[in-house]
Formats: C-alpha cells, sequence, structure tokens
C-alpha cells in the first residue's frame, strides 16, 4: 500500500514535531517527533520500508516493530482523512 | 502519536467563510447575511443592502481579514505588546485568558499596545512582522483595586456581562518584528497553593497548536492555507513561554519579561 497526502490537507514542520490542518474538516492534529519522521517520509514519496528504514537508522528499534508503529500511524492518519491511498 | 484537536473555533466572531474558486462568501451567522470577496474587492450578497451596520461592518472586518491573507498577511487572535526595545511579543490564549489584562499592564508600564483582539503576523525576509489590528483595548471593569482609572472610562457595551471598558490612555504601536510567543493560561480557582513559576518555556510544537487554534481562518480551504500555516509555523520558531496569569503578577509582568528576552 502506497500513500500520498490528499490536497485539502496542508502541514507545517517545527522542531519536536508538526501540525496537519484538514481543511474539510477544520480540525487540526499534532504528531510529535517520531510521528513527523514518519509523514514526512510519506510527504518525499517515501515507501512505507523505505520510512522503516529511516526510523531504525535513527532509533534503536527493530525493524518488525517499528513496521507495527508506521503501519499504525499511517492507519491512524488514513481514519482522520489526513491520508489517502495513492493511485 | 496523534494528540487529540483541542476544541476550536473556526468563526471569527459571529461570520463564517467558505471558499468557492477564487472567491470567498462570508455570512453572518445571526441572520444569513452574505458578502463576497471576489477579485480582491468586497460585493455584497444576499440581504447585505438591507442589514444592520452593526451586521454589516463584521462582515467587512472579516472580509479585509481574507483580503489581506490574499496579500500574505495573517490575522491571529492575540494581544500584540511592544517592549522598549522595539520588540513585539503575542500574547495569545483563549478568550477570558487574561490577554487584554495583561497587555493593558505592559502598556501602563510603558510597552507600546498593537493589537487587544488580534494581530497581522507577515513573515518577511527579516522575521515576523506584527502589524496593529486597529479595536480598542478592552479590559473588565472588575479590575479598578490593581488598575484605578478604569473607574474613569465607559463601559463599551451595557450588555457585556465582563463590563469591559475601552480604554484609550495607552500608546499604540503601527509594526514591530516578532520577538517571542507567550501562550496565556488563567489560574484555575482551585489551583495547588503551591506557586507555579510564572513562566515556562513552551515547546515549538506547544506554540504552533496555540497559534493554529487562535487562527479560526487558517481553515479557509483556498490556495492560501499552505503559506498561512507555514507563516504560523516561523512565529511558534521563535522564542515561547507559557505565562500562568495570575494578577498578583501583573506588577512584575515588564521585568518577568525583560529578563528572559532573548
Amino acid at each position: 500500500v502506497s500513500w500520498k497526502i490528499p490536497d485539502d490537507v496542508v502541514s507545517t514542520v517545527v522542531e519536536g514535531g508538526a501540525v496537519l490542518l484538514n481543511l474539510t474538516s477544520k480540525r487540526y492534529f499534532s504528531l510529535n517527533e517520531t510521528g513527523c519522521m514518519i509523514w514526512e517520509g510519506v510527504r518525499d514519496g517515501l515507501s512505507r520500508e523505505g520510512i522503516v528504514a529511516a526510523l531504525v537508522e535513527r532509533h534503536e528499534v527493530s525493524p518488525e516493530t517499528c513496521r507495527i508503529a508506521v503501519d499504525r500511524l499511517l492507519s491512524d492518519l488514513a481514519s482522520r482523512q489526513l491520508l489517502g491511498h495513492a493511485s | 502519536v496523534i494528540a487529540p484537536p483541542p476544541a476550536g473555533r473556526w468563526v471569527w466572531g459571529r461570520v463564517s467563510a467558505e471558499a468557492r474558486d477564487e472567491s470567498t462568501r462570508l455570512v453572518h451567522l445571526c441572520s444569513g447575511v452574505e458578502l463576497y470577496v471576489r477579485g480582491g474587492r468586497l460585493r455584497p450578497g444576499t440581504g447585505y443592502a438591507a442589514a444592520a451596520g452593526a451586521e454589516r461592518r463584521e462582515l467587512a472586518r472579516a472580509g479585509a481579514i481574507v483580503r489581506l491573507r490574499r496579500h500574505g498577511k495573517y490575522l491571529v487572535h492575540a494581544s500584540g505588546v511592544v517592549d522598549s526595545r522595539r520588540r513585539a511579543w503575542l500574547l495569545t490564549g483563549d478568550s477570558g485568558a487574561g490577554k487584554s489584562t495583561l497587555a493593558f499592564s505592559l502598556a501602563r508600564a510603558g510597552w507600546g499596545v498593537l493589537g487587544d483582539d488580534g494581530v497581522v503576523l507577515e513573515p518577511s525576509a527579516g522575521g515576523i512582522l506584527v502589524h496593529a489590528w486597529r479595536a480598542p483595548l478592552m479590559v473588565s471593569r472588575a479590575l479598578r483595586p490593581q488598575f484605578p482609572e478604569l473607574g474613569e472610562e465607559h463601559v463599551h457595551d451595557r450588555e457585556d456581562p465582563r463590563e469591559r471598558v475601552a480604554v484609550t490612555s495607552v500608546t499604540r504601536a503601527s509594526r514591530a518584528l516578532l520577538s517571542g510567543v507567550l501562550l496565556v493560561h488563567r489560574r484555575p480557582a482551585d489551583a495547588s497553593p503551591v506557586p507555579i513559576p510564572a513562566l515556562t518555556r513552551a515547546r515549538p510544537l506547544e506554540a504552533l497548536s496555540a497559534l493554529v487554534r487562535q487562527s479560526p481562518w487558517v481553515s479557509l480551504d483556498d490556495a492560501h492555507a499552505s503559506a498561512h500555516l507555514l507563516a504560523l509555523g516561523r512565529a511558534a520558531a521563535l522564542p515561547a513561554w507559557h505565562l500562568h496569569n495570575e494578577p498578583a503578577r501583573l506588577a512584575d509582568l515588564d521585568a518577568l519579561l525583560q529578563a528572559v528576552a532573548p
């Protein structure tokens, strides 16, 4: 599964995290530093495995554990209409 | 990983907005009267010609905010003050947190006032410029014990439960570069008797969330939303503090801020 950021979602990154804003629902969300790395990975077009590899490189975490966390966040973001499936 | 979104108001006062292609439709929530911002100009919509003056003014004010946004200038619900070294500070927080009281207290100590209920942020090469938003500084008359001069001012709106008066005796500033952001919190009445520091450092993400929460127009679904959010991000990257508002500390506020100023 690959993901894309919908046109009605804007974001900005600051030290320690990011804020995502859904312009349709008018709701905003914040991500911590790790969540922000995953978000930036999607924004930069990385695959799920690319995001996992980047996280494993920076954090002491196994690929398996990291993969579960990445999938959980991506699903969470999708359920809030902050991510969509790439066609 | 995702923080639950705090409840926010996505309207300005009693006006809501909706982007439609290149125009923005503004609607007064009480009457349904419409005003459009189209081609950079304000265009009357349904009911506008016959609307009450107050409603037309509120719509026109919202229209001005939308027009500013198209020029890279963004209104944020905050008080803005300027210190003796010409540095601007934002005081942001929910209604009733004490922004106006703090701004007035600083004005009495010689600070300039850019705005009470809102100021305009403009990203520039040199930083974030804070522009004045012309509206009277409104302070509760209940603060007369601390500020005796409030007794001489007239209550602005007789139906205002907070009995606020429009303070005229402050020095207005027109613009200054943003130096820091203060996230104002009212100390709850049932707070622990253990004193908490007046100022604690806020993380950029906290400052950004606070500024987004106080920027209803950032969610307008048009081509300017991304630049608007980016501007708030630049402001949030500046030094920020939580300011725990207590009447007993008002007199020391000037010194407190001067001590932490970058």
